[in-house]
């Protein structure tokens, strides 16, 4: 909501150049880039190139893991059976 | 016009825009050359230090944001930043629910009268600034720019990202609508 209102002195109330100054800060710029920037990064996950590269790394991970059990899982070859 | 006496363009512009569209902390010359010419803008529209400073912050950050999307189309660089501190403005308006009060020349307030045939009698100022007030953002904003900012149709085309002559017609139009109104109030 805004209201008008007429200066009648003709002379305009504009700030002082420190003023502006004061408030000019182009580190805090930077700094509140930066954190936009940053909250803004998607997680990998989202990403659908590393999400497909994270799904592979996982499926080899469990057929390395599933191919490691397998070659445990054979059962040593009893030496009494094998004479008999 | 102020804003072309102060917000007059940088050398190599089109440089400095181009490494800042590859690496924004290369943004600092244009922050450093149009921090005033914007700060003076938005404080004419909230009459407010801090109100202003905040405004202007939100302005350099979505301009630092949206760099890479910057397109040289001919206006200078300062309008693109005029708009965004346009819009920046309008919608600290809409979303404001406490009244800010504005402070306008009474020369700029005559000059206006005078284009809608109004008279410059003090009492008719008070009518004429109340209809003004009454009226939606986006048609008051035109007047503003043409009367308060003192633009030519040219830099309110510019700022507008629209023709000098969409301008032109958006003004007229605008002007029609305050006409009218301050009309309905017995004028």
């Amino acid at each position: 909501m805004k209201k008008y209102k007429i200066n009648r002195t003709n002379i305009e109330n504009l700030p002082l150049d420190e003023t502006i100054n004061k408030y000019k800060d182009y580190s805090k710029l930077q700094v509140r880039y930066n954190d936009v920037v940053k909250r803004n990064k998607l997680p990998l996950y989202k990403n659908r190139k590393m999400f497909l590269f994270i799904i592979l790394i996982v499926l080899l991970a469990y057929l390395i893991a599933s191919g490691e059990f397998s070659e445990t899982e054979e059962a040593p070859i009893n030496p009494i059976e094998q004479s008999e | 016009m102020d804003r072309s006496k102060s917000g007059r363009r940088l050398p190599n512009e089109q440089k400095l825009i181009e490494l800042a569209k590859t690496n924004p902390a290369r943004f600092a010359p244009l922050y450093n050359h149009y921090y005033k010419p914007i700060f003076i803008f938005v404080f004419k529209k909230v009459r407010n230090e801090f109100t202003c400073d905040d405004i202007v912050s939100k302005v350099f950050l979505k301009a630092i944001l949206n760099i890479k999307k910057y397109e040289d189309r001919g206006f200078p660089f300062s309008s693109w930043l005029y708009r965004i501190a346009s819009n920046e403005v309008n919608l600290f308006y809409r979303k404001s629910k406490k009244v800010t009060e504005v402070e306008i020349m009474e020369t700029d307030v005559i000059t206006l009268m005078k284009e809608i045939k109004e008279g410059d009698e003090v009492d008719r100022q008070q009518v004429v600034i109340k209809c003004l007030g009454d009226l939606s953002i986006e048609v008051s904003h035109l007047i503003e720019l043409r009367f308060f900012d003192r633009m030519s149709f040219k830099e309110m085309g510019e700022v507008l990202g629209i023709t000098h002559g969409n301008a032109k017609i958006r003004l007229y139009r605008a002007l029609d609508k305050l006409k009218k109104l301050v009309e309905e109030q017995g004028i």
